[in-house]
């Protein structure tokens, strides 16, 4: 009997050793369930050999320096208490000034568009323009378009990003400037700049959660680490603690990715949070503006390209899961680092390139 | 009219010895039912609309469904299965606005086919249920609509895998879940099935999840087993309808022996390219089975031609179907069928599943398919409402299909296979607990009932590779890869090539079809043109081809051996050793012959790679003397003496104990599903009598699938058994020299060739005097 189940759970092992074999084969895929493409800008497929052995010398460099550290020695930061459980929190801030044009101007470039009411196109526009109906708000009178002009003069007047945002893609593509426009109506207490690390393409835990608010010139960041996966739900909560009416998101490719993966992770576990809010999402946006001049537009193109930056030390996005695992296994805290750092450098450019393309179309 | 057309047959001199038997199926009047309370007013306008009066069994699964219950249907073909649950489904549609139903159907084309039965039924019925395909083809920006506003979505088991995961988009639907209808349900058994079982308990899970319970609808071909089946497969209880209602026109089944003589002038593919003809010239519309596309092709080329110079109208009335056609090609040879333009198609079994092409006048089936359930499938594709029709059976040379032939009642009357569902396999349960734990995660006090008594200790197993994490919220899947990429639920090749003529796609192949089909060199017959394949790219998966009409074709030869690459355990019972392992099984092609009909006008050489699989399996050897052994009892036998003077003593020596060897892989294949809850087709074996890794006659038996599930693994345990139930069939076999009962197999490789039957009751019972030799088990493991 004993003998039997000796032998049953050996059996058990040497199919769990399969298992991860081919786990570990496992290629991501460009297309995942939904209806989330997930764009060639953001895969990130292309890592070349070069790439991986840079990576895979960073980590054994990292595993040598910090062998025997405890994660409090290396990256200042607290546990953090919450309803849902434990995990790590780290607090860091830098100067950093959003260049948001003012709302007034905002609502100026926005009206002086009349290809946002319904029946006017190029022709009419001009028409109008010549005839002395520069803004829509010199529609209102007109017998064809006032209805409409006043119901649109009234989703600006309430300040309803969701739906002024709704209005305009109506008529013009997502990556259009009078979308991007449309975040200025919002105090920057208000932006949630956000972006996560995770151990996949979905369906697998997230295993940071990075979260940058702008107050006056200073950018906080806030990070939510998981030191094991008990702790995802406590991060869950960490990141929504964040979200009030009020909130407005500003992401890199957050639309496709970031959110949903988000929702299955709330869901996965069987908790609340809702997500519904204003969106910015300035893969579109950058797209539009920059990708006659860039190589590609993923993220860490765009930054060094626009902003000069070049990472040092950087781990790969794509190997951001064999890491955090190298971590598990080990417990040696050191492939941690570069994650961290990698998730807070995305949040800094992600608002950099935000308040840039607030310059550019200004 | 079909039965004079039978008669001729039965008189022409052409044919008539060749016709070993006919059996006739009587035709039968219609049973109409009754149902105990009146169908809605919109469900009844359809059916008006339609013409139709339900009967018994369909009134039976109404009733059944009403009162809540999960039903298996297994009625025949044409039996109309699909109204007899879309009514109940549309009813409870109809009363409950916001109440879903979940089609799943094993290919995307028929479920297509299926969408235009159901928008049919909701525009006529005018109920609204906005009925849509969901599966890798439908496009990301429909998705979500299709998702929130289809109350009726149809889809297919591969997809569903994907889908759990992001049950929270599906929530609305999933949570208003009220039926799921798996149909072909036949088609999940052995391995595949016992995959499709526990995804379809992770989606009853997510289900839970949501607080939804659905019914569930089976509908299958006549199974041995329909509701123990059922019961394994979805792990509710069943109710069985049966009992066909529909009328049925006389049906005549010829069994038809190439080589009643044992001999034939012409092969079974001419043979059956003039039956083909033969129904089709008489005007009965035809529908001919082969067992390989290429055959397909080649009987279409050949019809076509032999009708050029006689009966011109009629070339373009013949065509060929299978699977890799693209699928708008498909859709019009389907469409062509239904409305008659076609007289007569040439198909792989691609036609066997339920597309609607209509019913015919005729089925020829060139081959034994290798079950009695297909056969029946492929059957049942004649018979058009109450008229007349005929089905071929066409047989080959080789043992199996000749012995159909010298009895078909054992065709007749056999009940038709048991279809097996295992849920205690620990390779099956331990990948679908980690899609499972990638879907929620897994709190043991809920998940016994879904995934059996072993979750735990796998559960502790998988947390030691890091593949899933015990957490305070419950077990959650943590591997570095998508659980579901890693876990396929069948042997499906996602390796698929291109074919390329003048830089447009022609037609789709997985990788052994390339090789098989489409090596440098090769014929490719597509839709009866002849193309020559110029370029076979292993790396970028692609063939480029050029259209040149030639008037042969080729055919590729392959030598297939077996690998031992670890040992991880051997045991010895008495002085019989048997053991278990990691192995390859290698398929190279080495050449093809060039063929013009049946004739072989030369041979080539071919480069390619070997084919590897790697897998594991069982071996056991058996002593070199047992040759000389069984050669002193046999050469006493009649009908070895009898050849003793035709072939040289040492040549008939060596038959008769590959003969037996061979024998042994085939019956322990055969009777391993009674241990191990398989399928046949799950099961490879090989055997040699002289295997260069063992240096010994060796048998091997091993799973048929990449890496190994378990399936070996479970019958070196039970081997003992194994061998000694072995041989009790073939003994006890009442037949002479072999059967598909005992030695027979529907899936040889060397056409059941050479098979002796007395040697391999002379060698498993010397194989089980090794076992007695000494009453000690000695186990030697890793
Ligand atoms: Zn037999
Ligand atoms: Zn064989």
């Amino acid at each position: 009997m004993v003998k039997d189940e000796e032998k049953r759970k050996t059996t058990f092992h040497r199919i769990s050793k399969k298992w991860r074999e081919s786990v570990d084969k496992v290629k991501e895929y460009e297309v995942v369930e939904g209806e989330e493409k997930i764009s060639e800008e953001f895969i990130p497929f292309g890592i070349d050999y070069q790439e991986y052995q840079e990576a895979e010398k960073l980590k054994q460099r990292l595993l040598k320096k910090y062998k025997g550290k405890t994660l409090e020695d290396v990256i200042e930061g607290k546990e953090l208490n919450t309803k849902e459980g434990v995990c790590y929190y780290i607090e860091n801030q830098d100067r950093l000034s959003l260049k948001i044009i003012n709302p007034e101007h905002a609502r100026k470039k926005i009206l002086s568009d009349l290809k946002l009411i319904y029946g006017i196109g190029e022709v009419t526009e001009r028409i109008l323009k010549e005839e002395g109906c520069k803004t829509i708000e010199d529609l209102t009178e007109h017998p064809r378009f006032g209805s409409q002009a006043i119901e649109f003069l009234k989703i600006l007047d309430k300040c309803d990003t969701c739906q002024i945002v709704d209005w305009i893609a109506h008529w013009f593509p997502k990556s259009h400037p009078l979308i991007l426009y449309s975040s200025s109506f919002h105090n920057k207490g208000d932006l949630i700049i956000f972006d996560i690390e995770t151990m996949g393409l979905f369906t697998r835990p997230i295993i940071l959660f990075g979260v940058a608010r702008i107050s006056g010139d200073q950018i906080l960041i806030n990070q939510y680490l998981l030191r094991n996966i008990k702790e995802e739900p406590a991060a869950l909560k960490g990141f929504l603690s964040h979200i009030s009416e009020d909130s407005v998101f500003i992401t890199f490719n957050g639309r496709t990715f970031d959110i949903p993966y988000v929702r299955q992770r709330l869901a996965y576990y069987r908790m609340k949070g809702d997500l519904e809010r204003p969106h910015f999402d300035i893969l579109h946006f950058s797209r539009r503006a920059w990708r006659e001049k860039v190589p590609n537009c993923r993220l860490n193109t765009l930054e060094k390209y626009l902003l000069g930056i070049a990472r040092k030390d950087d781990v790969p996005s794509a190997l951001v899961p064999d890491f955090y695992e190298t971590y598990m296994r080990s417990k040696n805290v050191g492939p941690l680092i570069p994650i961290i750092e990698h998730n807070k450098q995305d949040l800094v450019t992600v608002a950099i390139i935000f308040s840039r393309l607030h310059e550019e179309w200004r | 009219m079909v039965e004079r057309i039978v008669s001729a047959l039965e008189r022409n001199s052409r044919y008539k010895n060749r016709v070993e038997h006919i059996e006739i199926l009587s035709p039968k009047e219609p049973t109409f039912g009754k149902l105990k309370k009146d169908l809605s007013r919109n469900i009844k306008n359809y059916l008006l609309k339609k013409g139709i009066k339900l009967y018994k069994h369909q009134c039976g699964a109404i009733e059944y469904l009403r009162a809540g219950k999960s039903i298996v249907i297994t009625t025949p073909t044409a039996s109309g299965k699909t109204l007899a649950f879309n009514v109940p489904i549309f009813e409870r549609l109809d009363q409950d606005k916001s109440a879903t139903a979940l089609y799943l159907y094993p290919t995307k084309a028929l479920a297509n086919d299926q969408l235009k039965v159901i928008k049919e039924f909701d525009s006529l019925s005018g109920i609204g249920v906005n009925p849509n395909v969901y599966d890798g083809d439908t496009p990301p920006n429909k998705r979500p609509k299709i998702r929130e506003t289809s109350r009726i979505i149809i889809s297919n088991p591969y997809q569903l895998h994907q889908v759990l995961a992001w049950h929270y988009k599906w929530q609305k639907f999933l949570s208003n879940l009220k039926f799921v209808v798996i149909d072909e349900a036949h088609r999940y058994r052995g391995v595949f099935g016992s995959n499709v079982a526990f995804l379809i308990r992770r989606l009853r899970r997510i289900c839970g999840f949501y607080g939804s319970e659905p019914q569930f609808i089976l509908s299958t071909a006549t199974l041995a087993n329909p509701i123990e089946f059922s019961e394994r497969l979805i792990g509710v209880r069943f109710k069985l309808i049966a009992n066909d209602g529909s009328p049925k026109g006389k049906k005549y089944f010829i069994f038809y022996n190439p080589y009643f003589d044992g001999i034939s002038t012409l092969s079974t593919h001419q043979e059956t390219k003039d039956l083909f003809l033969f129904f089709v010239r008489k005007d009965l519309q035809t529908l001919c089975f082969t067992l390989s596309r290429k055959m397909a092709e080649l009987i279409a080329l050949w019809s076509k031609k032999g009708v050029k110079e006689s009966e011109p109208y009629l070339m373009d009335k013949i065509t060929a179907y299978r699977a890799g056609y693209l699928p708008e090609e498909r859709r019009e040879i389907e469409n062509n069928l239904k409305n008659g333009i076609l007289r007569g198609v040439t198909s792989t079994n691609a036609l066997e599943l339920g597309i609607d092409v209509g019913s015919l006048d005729s089925v020829v089936i060139s081959g034994y398919p290798g079950t009695i359930i297909s056969t029946w499938q492929q059957a049942g594709r004649a018979g058009r409402g109450v008229s007349e029709s005929v089905a071929t059976l066409v047989a080959f040379q080789n043992p199996l299909d000749q012995y159909l032939m010298k009895h078909p009642k054992l065709f007749f009357d056999k009940p038709h296979e048991h279809a097996i569902i295992d849920l205690s396999n620990p390779y099956i349960i331990s990948g679908h607990l980690m899609c499972a734990g990638s879907e929620t995660p897994i709190k043991l006090s809920e998940e016994g009932i879904y995934f059996g008594d072993d979750v735990e200790d796998i559960l502790k197993a998988l947390e030691r590779e890091g593949l899933i994490q015990n957490t305070p919220n419950g077990w959650v899947y943590s591997g570095k890869g998508r659980a579901t990429e890693a876990v396929s639920l069948d042997n499906i090749s996602s390796d698929i090539f291109k074919v390329i003529c003048d830089g447009e796609l022609l037609e789709t192949m997985d990788r052994r079809q390339a090789y098989r089909e489409a090596h440098k060199g090769a014929v490719l017959l597509h839709q009866g043109e002849t193309y020559i394949v110029e370029d076979l790219d292993l790396k970028k998966s692609v063939i480029q081809v050029k259209k040149i009409d030639v008037d042969y074709y080729t055919e590729a030869m392959k030598v297939v051996d077996i690998e031992i690459l670890e040992e991880i355990e051997k045991k010895g019972i008495g002085n019989f050793a048997v053991s278990f392992g990691d192995v390859e099984a290698n398929e190279q092609y080495v050449g093809y012959k060039i063929m013009k009909y049946d004739k072989v006008i030369g041979m080539e050489k071919l480069d390619l790679p070997p084919l590897n699989f790697k897998t594991m399996g069982l071996w056991f050897t058996v002593p070199e003397d047992t040759k000389e052994k069984i050669w002193k009892k046999r050469k006493e036998d009649g009908d070895i003496k009898e050849n003793l003077n035709k072939r040289s003593e040492e040549d008939l020596k060596r038959g008769v104990f590959a003969g037996g060897l061979h024998g042994i892989e085939h019956a322990m294949i055969g009777i391993m599903p009674f241990h191990v809850m398989c399928d046949r087709w799950d099961i490879g074996g090989v055997s040699a009598p002289n295997h260069p890794d063992t240096m010994k006659p060796t048998v091997f038996i091993y799973d048929g699938f990449e890496g190994g599930i378990g399936l070996t693994e479970k019958a070196f345990e039970l081997i003992v058994e194994i061998v000694k139930m072995t041989l009790e069939l073939v003994r006890d076999c009442k037949c002479e020299d072999g059967c598909p009962a005992c030695i027979y197999s529907p899936k040889c490789g060397n056409e059941n060739k050479p098979l002796d039957k007395k040697a391999t009751i002379l060698i498993l019972e010397e194989l089980l005097n090794l076992m007695k030799q000494e009453d000690k088990i000695k186990v030697r493991g890793r």
